[in-house]
């Protein structure tokens, strides 16, 4: 098995994921590489990915295991010769078996304001007991309080940098990103979000999931 | 990105239609001459599957004075945010407006895109009519089928080309470019064009245009690298065009006279594009494409050639339109593969015979004992209403013809489960340069019948019936057989809200009719038969068949007698002395089967 770490920026955040696991499809097949495939009726790639990222949202932390014998590096140059640079390998190695979703439960966010002032946007939270939100959900508003699912905020350059939970109980950044917004009084503006980083969260602490997955250095 | 464009993108329903990016998206020369901007009139899933514009995109891009873009029709949640942010329409590769372009072409496949046009140049800024667009505004041009009837485009359109678009298209960018660098006005490169094969300059071309063809598919561009589409397309496959043109001459089908003579690639050549195909698109499936591909001269030879490839690397090969109880099929049959479909168009023989359908009952019966055989468990067939000469025995037809596929299901299937039979109806649109192009429609009430009386009858066998609505085929026979009174009209739809007419959902039947009405246009008057005197709208156009052909084969129709395929059994239809030497590379060489 070969893990990998690819990044998810400009056109290809807009993808939609199933479509994005067809083309990585796609492109083992372009690279001649000899995957292996599920027995059965409808046989296909075994490659496996990590759950879908919000539509629009950039990432340079999105995991990928694929089912093959070949080592690690060989298989990130053969791909990385046919992907495009929105969708890169940028880290491998090989695992007996893995599962990212069971790891992954904190990443880290980049959110650029289009306006606005980021720091009084964050001004103060770290500090509160409790955090409601509001949003919809599809069409239905629902309150939801975070402040347990925020790990780190902070701001600087008019960017927020912000670690939440991930996975199971998952707080997307641009919902929060908007409430801290609005709590500071100032208009929605629009905004770019970059996921930089995924993490295992444990009460020790947050520990990089590309040191788990891949060991260190 | 273009920044403001970005901010739009996620508020418009799947915004991977409009971020460009695709995979094999070639690198664009902003500074080339030539900037031309190659428009189809549907969404982007529609559009990315379409071959016709693949070839042409390369072709231009090919070219060091040329750079060639594409543009789609915004759906229309994501037209009204481009209208309320005042956002011109704009490529997808570059992002810049229609108006950057120096020459902008309409891909026509249907007519009820035809609003489209109107819709894309109304966002692209840019004037509908010819008469009104300014030296600085970017020659309209339109292609594709359609066009062999461009009179109720004539306004909208500077040049229409007719016919195979390789060549011309080439043609068409070389003396646009020479008549820039020679500092020629727009007027003075239409004047050059006019005198391109198949290209029809209204006001400007001697009549009639004689369409564009080419000698030899096995030399033709084949695009192999073609782009990945961001997000599933309706085809979601590599396609290779094995050949262009029929031999089957069905007396209403349009696309197998206008694409004569039939014009093979080889099979050598096919297995070199699966191969390009394969190593640069990555698909898991690769179509073998035509108009009939069970009639490809040698697709056993073909298959055997093809098969160790595609299986190495796991592709699967798939021809649309096999007979099931053929060798071929047995070779792509996958276990993913349930259904069959059939296509016999009429209910009973003696209609069948009408319109030269040249398949048996004998031969679906045997198609569908195969097949149930096999373990297939679904069963599909269309039919057209409204074909000439039609009653109600042969509708009835329909209705004998699932009953005996539900005998012989019983009797031999091995699935163990029902049968899934579904019957399709579509209703017959009289379409130009065939046979039965003076032919009328029937109406609404007489469908409506026909319709009635296969619910009633299909849904007491337990056969699923879908049919297609009598209103989008009345919009498509105005504007198959339309003339220049119906610009006018399609200006008066568009200005009213009317766009996506193809789309059963936001078709806006009663907006059309107003326009109509409003343009004192009867609809009647293109859905009646037309007199074998009159001067038909189409008639600036020359496709190679003669009329004289096409008025024996309605006779023979009127007869009940059938004409056989021509390969290697010449039938006369004008092609031999209109384009002799397509003729002697193809129809002549074309063997019997």
């Amino acid at each position: 098995m070969v893990i990998c770490k690819y990044v998810r920026l400009g056109h290809a955040a807009y993808m939609p994921h199933v479509d994005t696991i067809r083309f990585f499809g796609m492109a083992v097949r372009r690279a001649g590489i000899n995957i292996r495939f599920s027995e059965g009726f409808n046989p296909h790639m075994q490659l496996f990915f990590a759950g879908p990222p919000p539509v629009g949202m950039e990432s340079e932390c999105e995991y990928m295991v694929a089912d093959c014998d070949l080592s690690a590096e060989c298989f990130m140059e053969r791909m990385n010769a046919t992907l495009p640079d929105a969708l890169r390998i940028v880290k491998a190695g090989n695992v007996e078996k893995c599962n990212v979703a069971a790891i992954a439960n904190a990443a880290a966010y980049e959110i650029t304001l289009k306006g606005g002032d980021a720091e009084r946007a964050v001004d103060g939270i770290l500090q509160r007991r409790e955090l409601i939100i509001e949003y919809t959900v599809k069409g239905k508003p629902v309150q939801k309080e975070v402040r347990s699912l925020i790990y780190d905020l902070k701001a600087a350059d008019n960017k927020i940098y912000a670690v939440l939970s991930y996975g199971n109980s998952n707080l997307r950044a641009e919902r929060l990103a908007k409430n801290l917004l609005k709590i500071s009084s100032q208009p929605v503006y629009d905004m770019d979000i970059l996921k930089k980083m995924m993490y295992n969260y444990t009460n020790a602490g947050l520990t990089d999931l590309d040191s788990i997955l891949f060991g260190k250095g | 990105m273009r920044e403001e464009i970005k901010r739009l993108l996620l508020k418009a329903d799947k915004p991977a239609r409009y971020t460009g990016g695709e995979f094999n998206t070639p690198d664009i020369q902003e500074d080339a001459p030539l900037q031309y901007l190659l428009c189809f009139p549907d969404v982007y899933e529609v559009a990315m599957s379409n071959l016709g514009i693949r070839i042409l995109y390369d072709i231009l891009n090919a070219r060091a004075d040329t750079s060639c873009e594409n543009c789609f029709a915004p759906w229309p949640d994501m037209g009204a945010l481009l209208e309320a942010e005042n956002i011109p329409l704009f490529s997808l590769e570059t992002q810049r407006p229609m108006s950057a372009y120096g020459i902008v072409g309409f891909s026509l496949q249907y007519e009820m895109c035809y609003s489209n046009i109107l819709y894309m140049l109304a966002l692209g800024q840019i004037p509908f009519r010819s008469a009104d667009r300014k030296e600085a505004d970017p020659v309209i041009m339109a292609g594709g089928p359609c066009v062999v009837n461009p009179a109720p485009l004539e306004p909208f359109v500077d040049l229409f080309s007719v016919g195979d678009g390789e060549h011309a298209l080439d043609e068409i960018a070389a003396v646009y470019v020479a008549n820039k660098r020679a500092g020629g006005s727009k007027r003075d490169f239409l004047v050059a064009a006019a005198r391109i094969e198949g290209v029809y300059v209204p006001g400007i071309s001697a009549l009639p245009v004689k369409r564009a063809v080419i000698p030899s598919l096995d030399d033709a561009h084949c695009p192999t690298k073609g782009k990945i589409a961001n997000l599933e397309a309706v085809h979601n496959r590599s396609v290779i065009e094995i050949f262009r043109g029929c031999t089957r001459g069905c007396r209403f089908c349009q696309a197998g006279i206008i694409y004569r003579p039939v014009r093979e690639r080889t099979p050598q050549t096919i297995l070199r594009c699966a191969k390009e195909m394969i190593d640069n698109q990555g698909y898991d499936e690769i179509s073998l494409s035509s108009l009939s591909t069970c009639d490809y001269s040698d697709l056993r030879g073909l298959l055997t050639l093809l098969k160790p490839l595609c299986d190495e690397r796991h592709v699967a090969i798939s021809l649309p339109s096999t007979r099931v109880d053929s060798f071929e099929a047995d070779y792509v049959a996958d276990t993913r593969k349930s259904s069959i479909t059939f296509a016999p168009e009429a209910g009973t023989q003696r209609l069948r015979d009408v319109i030269n359908k040249n398949v048996t009952e004998e031969d679906i019966l045997r198609s569908c004992k195969y097949a149930f055989e096999k373990g297939y468990s679904s069963v599909k067939l269309y039919f057209m209403l409204g074909l000439p000469t039609e009653t109600m025995d042969d509708v009835a037809g329909i209705v004998d013809l699932t009953a005996k596929i539900k005998k012989i299901y019983k009797a031999v299937s091995t699935a163990g489960r029902a049968l899934a039979l579904g019957v399709s109806t579509s209703t017959f649109v009289p379409k130009p340069f065939t046979p039965f192009q003076w032919e009328r429609q029937f109406t609404p009430e007489e469908i409506a019948e026909r319709q009635t009386f296969l619910k009633e009858q299909l849904r007491a066998q337990r056969v699923k019936y879908s049919y297609h609505d009598i209103d989008t085929s009345q919009l498509e026979a105005a504007f198959a057989r339309g003339d220049r009174r119906l610009a006018d009209v399609l200006e008066c739809a568009y200005r009213a809200g009317c766009k996506f007419d193809g789309w059963t959902e936001l078709l806006d039947v009663d907006r059309w009719r107003a326009a109509f009405e409003s343009c004192g246009v009867a609809l009647s008057d293109y859905t009646r038969e037309f007199s074998e005197d009159e001067v038909l709208p189409w008639e600036v156009i020359d496709v190679g068949v003669s009329k004289a052909f096409l008025l024996s084969e309605r006779k023979r129709a009127r007869a009940g007698m059938t004409t056989g395929d021509c390969r290697g059994d010449c039938r006369q239809c004008g092609i031999a002395s209109a384009y002799p030497q397509a003729f002697a590379a193809a129809c002549a060489k074309t063997k019997k089967r």
